[in-house]
């Protein structure tokens, strides 16, 4: 009974919170004048404040069509945008990974001092790395190229740090009886840690695909060439003519993200529960 | 679950790689293919052209006789014809009919011609005559009317005398005034008379004189003395001869008076006429001065004189009458008084003598008898007209006696009637006289009126005749057609070519008769032919005078370097243009069809595009050039839109301001959709 007198304020608050969702299906839906009745004091100046109703006045799949069928630009950015996230999230599989497992599971010397610096760099924002990617990537030539977004957010420590934490909590007598068994290092890594770190190598790679389906700053700071350019940067181009068509990109670009978010949402969470754990 | 969504993420994808492909596909429909090309350096040539009819340019019209019969005609349009080809042919026969109908049309024109000329001989002789009668006519009247006029005017003014005389010797006094005066008369006259008698022995001495003179002279005299001795002589003869008319002077007064005014009736027909019919509206006391009044004569004032001298008054009259009638059949305007006239009468004369006797002299010398009996007989009529004035004299001074013995006894036998009584016979007997009188002055001024009118009429202008002139004018005409007529059928009714040509036209048919107008036209060859074409009234100003063209033809003859001779407005139409090439001799032949062509080039433009590249938009020209912009699709190629200034323009390019598109720059010359500022494009080859 007392959960369910918490649900109605807790209900209220996610509704709240959803109301973009409703906004962006909204807006697919009217058609120009509408929108320029409801969005025009904002984007054109006219005199009033912005409003916005919850059900379309005239309901049309003008804006849709048009995104599909008149908006080649469109499709380029979203196919870059796939490519991109898919790239970097392979090699933050084959990076990340095998990372995570020896700093997990081997005792070096100076292992506590990586483990840090790893740490540091994750905490560090882009625009302190900037320039300095600026000039590695210059130097290497893969400047105004997806290799470029690529390859740096391949070597992410973020997901490595992830990851470390569900191939930490291992149980040491699992990997010895393995060892028994005559496994040796790459099959206990293989049969043993991959499986039992499932959890944390998908929580990482949902994580991952999230922030990088929205990136905005690298691709805007190292690509030149529009061809290149992701769909995030295709929203902020357009203005109150083609708002329709805003509203109907932005509704597919989530799309991606929901689906991958619905596949991973049980290991998210428990990704997001080891990152907050401090050993 | 998960496989769900993981299937359904994989469907998500599908259906984008699907839309993809379908986007990609409606943007390359919808992009719109140009063309372009870069502006370049040319120079704007304007063709005008335009097709017509060769024309000859000058043409001769081939005429024969009109209302001829065609025989034959031996030419057809369109054919060449040399100089001296049968043309056609009249026929002979219906050419003799006309000749011989004109011949004879002239032989009855002259027929008439003399009859006429007879008629009007015979009009003009009885003209003639009528007015030489009415010229008659009027002398007769205006005789007869002096005539009457001259005989009321002496019997009113006798009859005045009558009542002066009677009112002068109302008493005694009186009746010896009467006596008096005519006993003055009387005294004169015998003066008269003797100084008559007087005159004709100094002219007898004189001659006498004379003839001692030119006898002395015979034996060796000058006789140069001789005459100016007798031209003093003649002179003072001449002034005595005077000394008795002015003594005589007074008492004729009356009968100058009477003469002067009786000669102009006589002389001056027209004159006297108007005075005759101003006469009875004139005062007798006004007219005083006026020597042509008739009425003058009874005025008072004369009749003062003619009182004193009322006793002589019968033989005056007579004499006066005499010399009336002598100056109406002399019809001279000058006359001196009677009186005078006698008198100076012998003056004259006595020059003629000297002069004689001055040119005879020498022959004188030779016989001296013959000479003085030459002399006497040459001055005897003035001798005997002294005789004559002496018994003239005589016969006046025996008249005024008879008068005063007459009015004596009528005195002595006192048997006079009472003086009231006789004052009023005479005064009816004026009254009477004066109607007379004004009778007789009305009726000649009636009579000279009626035939002065009749004179007028006989000699009134006719109007001109020119039927003479007409007439020969009208011979001439026909002399010449039948001189035409006759050369005809001399070349035995051939009409040749006059010229090397082109028939152009024949309004001949065979059978029928020749019109009036032109029989066949040629074309002549020598004279060259022209083009006249028609152009848009918009190539004004690309075609003038003096360009140089190239007329082609279908037979693909070309000529070319040939220039334009006339640029005209074509008639009414303000849309066109007629341009005229003179072609030259024997180029092409009249009727050809031909195309004229002339280009005229500019000068070398920078900066020209094809036209259709030129777009227009309220009034100001623009052009679309390609730009080049990095899209998320790639390099895409939009449609800028460019104003521009046209310099030139012609059906193919446009000359646009240098500098106006530049060298790099595509400009978009042709378009499968229609495109504005922005359009996306895609350049095909």
């Amino acid at each position: 009974m007392k959960k369910k007198i918490l649900l109605i304020p807790l209900g209220a608050l996610a509704l709240l919170c959803c109301f973009p969702i409703l906004f962006l299906c909204t807006g697919m839906l009217m058609d120009k004048g509408e929108l320029k009745e409801c969005l025009g004091p904002v984007l054109q100046g006219t005199e009033g404040y912005v409003s916005w109703r919850l059900v379309p006045r005239f309901p049309t799949l003008q804006n849709v069509v048009e995104l599909l069928l008149d908006s080649p630009e469109f499709f380029v950015m979203f196919w870059n945008s796939v490519r991109m996230t898919a790239g970097i999230l392979a090699g933050q599989l084959l990076v990340g990974v095998p990372a995570a497992w020896g700093l997990a599971r081997y005792r070096f010397r100076g292992r506590k001092l990586l483990y840090t610096l790893y740490i540091i760099l994750m905490m560090m924002p882009f625009q302190v790395r900037m320039l300095s990617d600026y000039l590695v990537l210059d130097r290497l030539h893969i400047l105004d190229s997806h290799l470029g977004i690529i390859l740096p957010a391949a070597f992410s420590t973020f997901p490595v740090f992830i990851m470390y934490r569900f191939f930490g909590g291992i149980p040491e007598a699992v990997i010895e009886s393995a060892r028994l068994d005559g496994a040796n290092a790459l099959q206990i890594f293989g049969y043993i840690g991959v499986p039992l770190g499932a959890g944390g190598i998908v929580s990482a790679m949902v994580l991952g695909f999230l922030e990088y389906w929205n990136l905005i700053e690298q691709p805007l700071t190292f690509l030149k060439d529009k061809t290149l350019w992701p769909l995030s940067l295709y929203l902020p181009n357009i203005g109150l003519e083609r708002a329709g068509t805003a509203f109907a990109s932005s509704a597919a670009a989530l799309l991606p993200a929901v689906f991958v978010f619905l596949l991973g949402q049980d290991y998210l969470e428990q990704g997001i529960a080891a990152a907050a754990v401090k050993e | 679950m998960k496989r769900k969504i993981l299937s359904a993420f994989a469907g998500f994808l599908a259906l984008m790689l699907l839309f993809t492909c379908l986007s990609r596909a409606a943007d390359s429909f919808s992009v719109a293919r140009v063309t372009v090309q870069a502006a370049s350096r040319k120079k704007i040539t304007h063709k005008v052209s335009g097709s017509g009819t060769v024309v000859q340019n000058r043409e001769q019209a081939v005429s024969t006789l009109p209302n001829q019969v065609v025989r034959a005609i031996f030419v057809e349009e369109g054919q060449q014809v040399a100089k001296g080809d049968l043309l056609f042919e009249i026929d002979t026969g219906s050419l003799q009919e006309q000749i011989l109908e004109k011949q004879q049309e002239m032989a009855i024109a002259d027929l008439q011609a003399q009859d006429r000329q007879s008629s009007l001989e015979a009009q003009a002789d009885r003209d003639a005559r009528s007015r030489s009668r009415a010229q008659e006519d009027y002398s007769v009247a205006a005789g007869k009317g002096n005539t009457a006029v001259a005989r009321a005017a002496r019997e009113l003014s006798a009859a005045q005398a009558k009542l002066q005389a009677l009112d002068g010797g109302g008493d005694e006094q009186g009746e010896d005034a009467v006596q008096a005066v005519l006993a003055q008369a009387c005294e004169q006259k015998k003066v008269e008379y003797e100084l008559a008698v007087d005159y004709k022995e100094e002219l007898e001495q004189e001659i006498d004189e004379l003839v001692r003179r030119a006898l002395a002279q015979a034996g060796g005299g000058a006789p140069e003395q001789n005459i100016s001795a007798l031209e003093a002589n003649g002179r003072e003869t001449h002034t005595a001869a005077q000394t008795p008319d002015a003594a005589v002077n007074t008492a004729m007064d009356a009968v100058p008076i009477v003469t002067a005014d009786a000669e102009p009736i006589v002389t001056t027909g027209p004159a006297l006429n108007a005075a005759a019919d101003s006469a009875p509206a004139s005062d007798p006391a006004s007219a005083g001065t006026g020597a042509g009044s008739i009425q003058e004569t009874p005025t008072p004032e004369t009749a003062s004189a003619v009182q004193a001298d009322r006793q002589t008054q019968p033989a005056q009259e007579a004499q006066a009458t005499q010399q009336t009638q002598d100056a109406q059949a002399m019809q001279q305007a000058e006359q001196p008084g009677t009186e005078a006239q006698t008198e100076t009468q012998p003056a004259p004369g006595d020059e003629d003598e000297i002069l004689v006797g001055g040119e005879d002299a020498p022959q004188q010398a030779q016989d001296p008898w013959l000479l003085e009996l030459r002399i006497r007989q040459e001055n005897q009529p003035l001798l005997s007209e002294a005789e004559n004035q002496i018994r003239q004299k005589e016969q006046e001074l025996s008249d005024a006696e008879a008068a005063l013995q007459a009015y004596l006894q009528e005195k002595a036998s006192g048997t006079q009637a009472g003086k009231e009584e006789m004052r009023a016979q005479i005064l009816e007997e004026i009254q009477a006289k004066q109607e007379a009188y004004s009778d007789a002055v009305a009726a000649a001024g009636d009579g000279l009126r009626a035939a002065g009118r009749a004179v007028e009429d006989a000699s009134a202008p006719q109007g001109t005749d020119s039927t003479a002139q007409i007439e020969a004018i009208e011979k001439e005409q026909r002399e010449l057609q039948l001189e035409k007529l006759n050369r005809l059928l001399e070349d035995q009714g051939k009409v040749l070519s006059p010229v090397d040509g082109t028939v152009a036209q024949i309004n001949l048919t065979t059978g029928d008769r020749t019109p009036d107008g032109t029989a066949i036209l040629l074309a002549d060859r020598a004279s060259g032919s022209r083009l006249t074409v028609q152009v848009p009234k918009s190539q004004e100003a690309y075609i003038a005078r003096g360009d140089a063209v190239t007329v082609k033809t279908n037979q693909k003859k070309e000529i070319k370097n040939l220039a334009v001779d006339r640029v005209r407005a074509a008639g009414e139409d303000d849309d066109v243009l007629e341009v005229t090439v003179q072609l030259p001799a024997d180029s092409l032949e009249a009727g050809t069809f031909a195309t004229m062509e002339s280009v005229r080039s500019s000068e070398a433009y920078d900066c020209c595009v094809p036209l259709q590249a030129l777009m227009e938009e309220n009034g100001s020209y623009f052009v679309y050039i390609l730009s080049r912009t990095e899209t998320v699709l790639g390099e895409e190629l939009t449609a800028q839109r460019l104003d521009v200034t046209v310099l030139e323009k012609n059906e193919t390019d446009a000359a646009l301001q240098s500098g106006s598109v530049g060298s790099d720059q595509q400009v978009i010359v042709s378009s499968d959709k229609m495109i504005g500022q922005g359009s996306r494009v895609r350049v095909v080859d």
